[in-house]
């Protein structure tokens, strides 16, 4: 209980009186409580332009980690012992390097004429010139996919696993083919594995730092960059602070939306 | 339809569990497989189905050879020991589920589904979900649901294992009145014996992945082809004795100190050993001296407790004796530790078998 006062409570309750007060060059300049900050923000058009395309940036990472988790997932629970234990390992493995230094990595691979991708595409004949990635929104969602698709995938698979067989049997024997059964037994009942990964991984998505820093490169910012350039280039720590909250206040608040959904789509679940 | 099994047989690994079975479900009948616990029930009903595949031998229904037709094309329907409903489905949908996906026309989805939902009586809870439901109306929604499909054949498998005795005998009257209702073919499976020769038309005994003996339930009853039989089914006194008589109409046998006679069933020769098999209710307590020649014991055991009252009789020669006596009427010997003499009412209903 100490330890959430002092780690999480007085932070907060700091960061959003850092957006309340006038703050210059790292001193509070006025004593009274103040809105100006962020009635300035939420009027001006351009922080809801980053906001959106943050936003779109944790959705997007989201529907591709599902896309690329999903199958992986069901792989995983439908083959043998040892090659479940090579999967497991190659769905552990990006959670066992350092994010830094994995996010070099995805530079070396995505970069410049010379990366790896283009040398590669090149040498191909595939394309003649040498394609963008590094620096571009895509670039970004690659490098979040890769490091968040075990956050999608470990929930799918405790789903998956927790399912009856009998019901595929079930189904099998009343007539259903393959994909019907698992369009309409195998899919849903694994919502609500599917439901967990992609809160879990939209919000690591919408409020992660360092793969839009290295992998945008600056080329455009989202919320989090943002609030870090507002803080230490600019010293302008009333929007930084402003923008944090905001980012956090619209995280909660989707995540209460998400789950609100989500219960009523679970409504059979005991 | 009627369904034929033709020498099926099917291993897993080193275990037999299913030993060339050949067995015919005439069209129509309502048949109950019966067997201790392991006997092969289970994977017989799964190789009709098609979810397992035998290792030998056909499966025909009506004159159509189905061993190797995938079980989304067979038609049949099943209800399995703990329904597998579909827990994100309502039971309306549940139900529909079969036709759903046959892509029959939504109109005659909903009014099959309708005619379904009456059948059990469950119209008013066709909203609901799984969860919602008691065990014996789920037990209904998973016969609606098999039943959705007009199959051709209706697999049942320990449909009221999980339901507390009184809703058992109620669901196995219900269910049973149905079934001869639609007037489809049927095999049920069970490992209870008074379940089993309550509801069935005809009864397969198995054990070890073989049928022992397959016939009317008052046939099995009364003359089980072997001892395993006659165990099984209605529990028995097994009584080892010496054969001193055998002619074309009778067997004179000695147990111990007593002599008794039955009509010849088996083929013995005097001389032998043989084992004469009496149900418990066949046989009655009467005063000691009463009856020269009867089997003695000393009362051991007494269930005084339903229709009938039981006892157990520890017999001179070590034997044990399960002796029932319906509860009214009881006339004499009746209190614990008194000397009895134990006498065959029927000699007609006991079975003989050589050793
Ligand atoms: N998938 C399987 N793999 C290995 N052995 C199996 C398998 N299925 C069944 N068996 C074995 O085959 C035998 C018959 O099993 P089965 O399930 O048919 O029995 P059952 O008569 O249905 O028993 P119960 O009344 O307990 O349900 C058993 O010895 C069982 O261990
Ligand atoms: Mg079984």
């Amino acid at each position: 209980m100490g330890y959430l006062v002092v780690f999480l409570a007085i932070p907060l309750l700091l960061l959003f009186a850092f957006g309340l007060v006038d703050i210059r060059a790292g001193r509070v300049v006025s004593g009274s409580w103040t809105l100006e900050h962020y009635a300035r923000v939420l009027r001006d058009p351009f922080y809801y332009r980053i906001f959106l395309r943050t936003f779109w940036m944790g959705t997007a990472a989201t529907v591709l980690c599902l896309i690329f988790g999903y199958p992986v997932a069901y792989l995983f629970t439908r083959v043998g012992p040892t090659a479940r234990q090579a999967l497991l390992v190659l769905i552990l493995a990006p959670l066992l390097t350092n994010a830094v230094v994995r996010t070099f990595g995805w530079m070396i691979i995505l970069g410049g004429p010379k990366g790896l991708i283009n040398a590669l595409l090149l040498h191909l004949g595939l394309v003649r010139e040498p394609v963008k990635i590094l620096y571009t929104m895509n670039g970004v969602l690659i490098g979040l996919t890769q490091i968040e698709l075990p956050f999608m995938i470990l929930p799918i698979i405790a789903a998956l696993e927790g399912q009856d067989r009998r019901l595929l049997e079930a189904a099998t024997g009343l007539g259903a083919s393959w994909a019907q059964t698992f369009f309409h037994v195998v899919v849903p009942l694994s919502l609500p594995g599917v439901l967990a990964g992609s809160a879990l991984v939209f919000v690591i998505s919408y409020t992660s730092f360092v793969i839009p820093a290295l992998l945008g490169g600056g080329s455009f910012a989202v919320i989090p960059t943002f609030i870090f350039e507002q803080i230490t280039a600019l010293v302008q720590w009333n929007t930084g602070a402003v923008l944090a909250s905001l980012l956090l206040c619209t995280a909660v608040v989707m995540l209460w939306l998400f789950n609100l959904g989500s219960a009523r789509l679970l409504r059979w679940q005991r | 339809m009627e369904v034929e099994l033709r020498g099926v047989t099917k291993r897993f690994g080193e275990t037999v569990a299913l030993s060339e079975v050949s067995f015919t479900v005439p069209a129509g009948k309502f048949v109950t497989l019966l067997g201790p616990s392991g006997c092969g029930k289970t994977t017989l009903l799964r190789i009709v189905s098609g979810f397992e595949q035998p290792d030998a031998g056909d499966v025909v229904v009506g004159t159509e050879v189905i061993t190797h037709l995938p079980p989304n094309q067979r038609q049949i329907g099943m209800v399995f020991q703990h329904y597998a409903l579909f827990p994100h489905m309502t039971v309306e949908r549940n139900i529909s589920f079969g036709l759903r996906m046959r892509h029959a026309s939504p109109a005659e989805t909903a009014k099959r589904t309708a005619e379904m939902l009456d059948l059990v009586g469950l119209r008013d809870l066709a909203g609901r979900y799984p969860h919602q439901l008691s065990g014996g109306q789920q037990q209904r929604v998973a016969l609606a649901r098999a039943l959705e499909i007009q199959p051709r054949v209706l697999l049942l498998d320990e449909p009221f294992g999980a339901l507390d005795r009184k809703l058992r005998l109620q669901m196995q009257v219900d269910v049973k009145k149905l079934i001869r209702h639609l007037g489809i073919t049927t095999i049920f499976v069970t490992h209870d014996q008074e379940e089993a020769l309550a509801i069935s038309d005809l009864i397969a005994v198995m054990n070890e992945g073989r049928i022992m003996q397959s016939g009317a339930p008052i046939e099995i009853y009364d003359n089980p082809r072997d001892p395993f039989v006659a165990d099984f089914v209605g529990g028995s006194n097994f009584l080892e004795g010496d054969v001193v008589r055998a002619d074309g109409t009778e067997i004179v046998l000695r147990l111990g100190g007593a002599i008794v006679t039955v009509p010849r069933t088996a083929e013995v020769r005097a001389g032998q050993r043989a084992v004469l098999v009496v149900r418990p209710e066949n046989l009655r307590l009467a005063d000691r001296g009463s009856a020269p020649g009867a089997l003695t014991g000393t009362i051991s055991f007494v269930r005084p407790i339903g229709p009938t009252i039981e006892y157990e009789v520890e017999g001179d020669g070590g034997m044990k004796l399960k002796v029932t006596a319906p509860r009214s009427g009881v006339a004499g010997p009746q209190g614990l530790g008194e000397v009895v003499a134990v006498m065959l009412s029927s000699p007609e209903s006991c079975t003989v078998f050589a050793l």
